[in-house]
């Protein structure tokens, strides 16, 4: 018995079968949707980026929970990153400032020698 | 993604505010500091904080550094301080590039420029009298 099925004919068993369920199923399955759809608006508004793992975890069955205290938490870790490169960056250009400086300051020749 | 946007813009904003007024005024600065930075005294306070922040990193060094560096240091700090920015970056560049030419020819131009000012602090030492009697 080789039967085809197209989309179309899967609906509608679907749609029929549905209609022979009991109330009490029915209302199972319509309180589960509502608390998936609940779940999927608040996951929509915790916004990762495809290059940091967005893509992955988007296609995967792993939800992140959404919370004020977790985009604050991205928020200081994404200001910490910032700030402690800036730190960094500004203590090497002033470690080299300083060494050059030093040199030239206390040098054999005038700084006149190295000044336009 | 706009909260926390928003978030991280607040944030910067709380932790940069204090960092600009970092500027350190001359009575804040420790013995150690004012000791290197003495000549630096009456200017210090209107200098900018990048200026500052440059100088301050000098003083790390001071310690290690013998009499005649140290000598040195002071009598050319106004100077320096008294540099635009830019000049202060040409001259780095002048050095850096001066690091790197050979020892000999270093040193003959350092010998040069010894002859030169020895010339002109004998010139300027003969009495102004003496230089304009006619011949």
């Amino acid at each position: 018995m080789n039967i085809k099925l197209n989309t179309r004919d899967v609906g509608q068993l679907i749609e029929r079968s549905a209609t022979q369920l009991d109330n009490n199923i029915l209302n199972k399955l319509q309180a589960a949707r509502q608390n998936a759809l609940q779940h999927q608006r608040a996951a929509s508004h915790f916004y990762i980026p495809n290059w940091l793992g967005g893509n992955v975890l988007a296609h995967s069955h792993l939800h992140l929970p959404y919370s004020r205290a977790g985009n604050w938490g991205l928020a200081v870790l994404l200001v910490a990153v910032l700030f402690g490169g800036s730190l960094y960056w500004q203590s090497l250009n002033e470690h080299d400032h300083a060494e050059i400086d030093i040199a030239i300051l206390t040098d054999d020749l005038p700084v006149d020698m190295y000044v336009d | 993604m706009s909260a926390l946007i928003r978030n991280c813009f607040l944030l910067l904003t709380l932790v940069g505010l204090p960092l600009s007024a970092l500027a350190q005024t001359w009575e804040n600065l420790n013995p150690q500091q004012k000791d290197a930075l003495s000549p630096l005294s009456e200017t210090w306070n209107s200098l900018s904080e990048k200026q500052q922040t440059n100088f301050l990193a000098i003083t790390k060094r001071y310690p290690k550094l013998n009499e005649l560096q140290r000598q040195r240091l002071h009598a050319r700090m106004k100077t320096w301080s008294k540099l635009t920015p830019e000049q202060r970056e040409r001259a780095r560049e002048k050095y850096k590039a001066f690091s790197k030419v050979p020892k000999e020819k270093r040193e003959e131009v350092k010998r040069m420029v010894r002859e030169q000012q020895a010339v002109s602090a004998s010139a300027s030492s003969v009495p102004a009298t003496e230089q304009n009697q006619p011949r």
